[in-house]
């Protein structure tokens, strides 16, 4: 338990919950909109998720680290709740695959510009996936074994079976792995 | 790692092999004395891919993604419709959390008797009884998602209200009394939904209908004189407060319509989704006459609104309609009729044609 903030919830301090949530909120709110512009899509993932964290407040002693936690869950629901979307407004089959989105990229205005062709060339050979690690790795400061977790859970089946992988996790997940 | 497994390993990479390769981008991204050391025997290991390394670096320092913030606003308007959602949950025995909650629940209480005279008046006498009860309710051109004691989730539309008990007994049928237009997601107590037990059944009351469900999606709408029930998935009955029309069993995509004055009843199918499209702050109507969107709007925001050409009243729009807010629905609406809007008071929009030159 790394977070001091989730043993005030566990005992129903509103106060403390109150600042999570807003925290987590704002880097959700960035995060999500690498998926969707849809922004009530993002607004009640981030609800869903917290009523879900909410409602087994007494139950989250086994959290190992509640910033992963957090993170796959929000990214599960979500790409969850696109699909769904998708399908009732596009008529789109749910295989459909929903990526960490290349538009957010920003290339440096600093480079030449011939580097500048160069380089959107070559985040172009970059998969959603890689680009999602490097953004939660580097940006979110996920541990390695987080990030790897986190972008596995699609495959897994469900949230729950999620929540309780945490302590399951292997010890040696290799990052790049996931990036091939 | 010896000179010659370096080269082995590392001779064939293509700049996006260094590109997503994880150690590499640790050393870019975070560099250590070990990470340093080992890349520039690399480098000297395999000087062909000196210049390969040195891009691939100079990528990795130039990307940034875009940030997104929501605003204040926006980010203190969520954590309070998830305060209302937990609130709900803290109604059940949730021992740490009840000292803080006790101002609020005074409140609620206080609510609960304005409740019990208003449903007095109307038919349903029999609900007041000790058993405290809980009110949601929104204000013109609000929307909110509210749980009830079982989990199942509420989206209440704009000027609408649900009232219910605060505790839910096992073996006791789930009811809910509403004015206005929400939709429901029922949780289910039991899979079979063949054989309803008693104490099973979820129930929604209007003004002019019950409705009865085990688990499903479904969507009300109790206007002035008309109540509209549309069924996304599971299965529903209605029964009508009148006695006269007979229980009707819904399928999902059905919509049914009871007039109140006309005591008609009208069957027909409808895209669920597009009825329930208020949810994403669009109004899909079945074929609107611009008569009904108006009066969509007044319902929902409170205003009244004036549209000086009859004739256009009986106009057909097609499409969706965005009613994040009054303004926005009345300049897509006004642009599409070619109406000017005139604000006559603070409660009074006025749509005039335009004059044409």
């Amino acid at each position: 338990m790394d977070n001091p903030v989730f043993q005030h919830i566990m005992n129903g301090d509103i106060e403390a919950y109150s600042g999570l949530y807003k925290e987590y909120y704002k880097r959700f709110y960035n995060y999500g909109r690498k998926f969707t512009s849809n922004t009530h899509l993002i607004e009640d993932s981030i609800q869903e998720v917290f009523l879900d964290l909410w409602n087994r407040r007494e139950k989250l002693s086994h959290v190992e680290s509640p910033n992963f936690y957090l993170y796959s869950s929000f990214r599960y629901v979500l790409i969850k709740k696109i699909r769904q979307h998708d399908k009732i407004i596009f008529n789109q089959s749910a295989e459909e695959e929903h990526e960490f989105s290349i538009e957010h990229v920003i290339v440096s205005h600093e480079l030449n510009e011939e580097m500048q062709v160069k380089l959107q060339k070559a985040i172009k050979t970059l998969t959603g996936r890689q680009l999602e690690a490097i953004f939660l790795k580097f940006y979110e400061n996920l541990s390695y074994k987080e990030v790897a977790s986190i972008l596995n859970i699609s495959v897994k089946a469900t949230y729950k079976i999620m929540a309780r992988s945490l302590l399951a996790l292997k010890e040696k997940v290799m990052f790049f792995m996931l990036l091939f | 790692m010896k000179k010659e497994s370096i080269a082995h390993k590392y001779i064939h990479y293509k700049e996006s092999d260094f590109l997503t390769d994880s150690y590499f981008q640790e050393w870019v991204y975070t560099p250590t004395a070990d990470s340093e050391h080992f890349w520039q025997e690399v480098i000297h290991a395999v000087p062909q891919q000196k210049e390969a390394i040195e891009n691939a670096r100079r990528y990795l320092k130039s990307i940034t993604f875009a940030t997104h913030t929501p605003s204040d606003e926006e980010v203190e308007a969520s954590w309070q419709q998830h305060f209302q959602a937990i609130q709900a949950t803290l109604s059940q025995p949730a021992p740490a959390a009840k000292v803080r909650f006790i101002s609020r629940r005074t409140l609620f209480r206080v609510a609960a008797v304005v409740a019990g005279l208003v449903l007095i008046t109307g038919t349903y006498l029999f609900i007041y009884n000790n058993n405290e009860q809980l009110i949601a309710s929104t204000g013109y051109g609000e929307m909110r998602k509210v749980t009830l004691p079982d989990g199942s989730q509420v989206d209440l539309n704009a000027n609408s209200k649900i009232t219910y008990r605060k505790n839910w007994q096992q073996g006791n049928d789930r009811e809910v009394w509403l004015e206005g237009e929400a939709l429901f997601n029922v949780s289910h107590i039991n899979k079979d939904t063949n054989h309803i037990k008693a104490g099973e059944k979820f129930l929604v009351h209007t003004k002019d209908l019950t409705v009865s469900v085990l688990g499903t999606v479904f969507d009300i709408r109790q206007r002035r004189r008309k109540t509209e029930v549309v069924l996304q998935s599971g299965k529903i009955k209605l029964h009508f407060s009148s006695g006269k029309e007979p229980d009707i069993i819904m399928e999902p995509g059905q919509l049914v319509a009871y007039n109140d004055i006309e005591k008609k009843l009208i069957t027909s199918g409808t895209s669920p989704e597009k009825f329930s499209a208020w949810k994403e702050q669009k109004l899909i109507l079945q074929d609107p006459k611009v008569n009904d969107i108006l009066l969509y709007l007044e319902d929902n925001f409170g205003k009244k609104i004036i549209m000086e050409n009859k004739a256009l009243s009986n106009r057909t729009v097609n499409g969706p309609i965005l009613i994040s807010s009054l303004d926005d629905a009345l300049f897509v609406l006004s642009t599409v009729l070619n109406t000017e809007i005139i604000k006559r008071d603070t409660n009074t929009i006025v749509l005039r044609d335009r004059q044409t030159r």
